[in-house]
């Protein structure tokens, strides 16, 4: 007769450790995914491909070293290539000019175009950008969140906010 | 007509940043650990840890893993000598003081454990037994995942045996 084997307490070590990772970190992965994508179905994707991956193959020196940082930027860049496949989806089953943003016109394509444009950013600056516009806090406490120099933070939120207001006013919006 | 008012960058962000509620995060939470839930039961994470090495299995030297799976093959037949005696047929050489030591150090770490007989007399069978706890199956399962092979060749980085001369 065959017979199945029991999972001990040991086997459940992933499967614990997982679940006290995700409880720790989901809502500001959650977050960072959802300022990239614009939608909670593609965040919610994004954060489960993450974590699919530890499935898959072994978590990498940096998320041992710091988890927390490790996860949020996997977020963030998933959920970046999430909004570029999607919009690559889009192009190839539309016409182009049909795509263009505008931000005059009205407040949906001002959305629109803000969430094509920072999924183009660089996840630390725009970890900086939703420290700043959706937590509000001040380049200050930005710096000591980040380990980084409050002179540094502002700088790179000048640069940031210029390059994404470039990318919003382009012709075609991110392109 | 009216002039619309212009925004700055700030207050664009400010007005359309895609922020989640408390609500909405919650219950993301709820609904992508359900997704994730689903998606472990189909992959098999029983020796696997986040941290360390990766595997939530001790490690096992080539011969730890040829004493071990002697100890797990011989079941309550696992003495000394009949341990020796198959670990000899897969590295082709008689090495009861490797066995012996590799034996210490694998109950000193749990994966083995050790039963001694204390109705034993002198004349009788061997007193002490070893046997595989938990972790050393687990130990033993690592290491057949990571590919090791219990027929050595000489390669293995354990000295030549006593009878063989250098040439």
């Amino acid at each position: 007769m065959a017979t199945t084997k029991v999972p001990t307490i040991k086997d459940e070590i992933f499967r614990q450790e997982l679940d006290a990772q995700y409880r720790e970190n989901f809502r500001p992965m959650y977050r960072a995914a959802k300022c990239v994508t614009g939608n909670r179905h593609d965040a919610d994707e994004a954060i489960e491909k993450v974590f699919v991956r530890f499935f898959e193959e072994q978590p990498s020196r940096v998320f041992r070293k710091n988890p927390k940082a490790y996860l949020c930027k996997a977020a963030m860049n998933e959920a970046r290539n999430i909004v570029r496949s999607n919009r690559l989806r889009k192009w190839v089953g539309e016409d182009v000019s049909e795509l263009e943003i505008a931000t005059h016109n009205g407040e949906e394509n001002a959305r629109q175009s803000l969430i094509a444009a920072l999924s183009e950013l660089d996840p630390n600056l725009l970890e900086m950008l939703r420290l700043r516009f959706e937590q509000e806090y001040s380049c200050k406490e930005i710096a000591e969140e980040l380990g980084r120099t409050g002179l540094g933070v502002a700088v790179n939120l000048h640069r940031g906010l210029r390059k994404l207001k470039k990318l919003m006013t382009a012709p075609g919006g991110t392109r | 007509m009216k002039k619309r008012k212009k925004m700055n960058m700030d207050e664009v962000l400010r007005k359309y940043w895609p922020a989640a509620s408390h609500e909405e995060v919650e219950s993301a939470g709820e609904r992508v650990w359900k997704r994730l839930e689903a998606e472990l039961d189909k992959h098999d994470t029983s020796l696997r840890s986040l941290y360390g090495d990766g595997w939530s299995a001790p490690p096992l030297e080539q011969l730890e893993f040829q004493v071990l799976t002697a100890v797990s093959l011989l079941g309550d037949r696992g003495t000394l000598k009949s341990i020796t005696a198959m670990v000899h047929k897969w590295t082709g050489r008689e090495m009861v003081g490797h066995v012996y030591l590799t034996l210490g150090g694998l109950a000193e770490r749990g994966i083995i454990a050790l039963h001694s007989d204390p109705t034993w007399e002198y004349g009788e069978k061997p007193a002490h037994r070893f046997e595989i706890t938990e972790d050393g199956d687990r130990a033993l399962r690592r290491a057949k995942i990571e590919g090791k092979e219990l027929v050595t060749d000489r390669e293995d980085g354990l000295a030549p045996p006593m009878n063989e001369r250098p040439r």
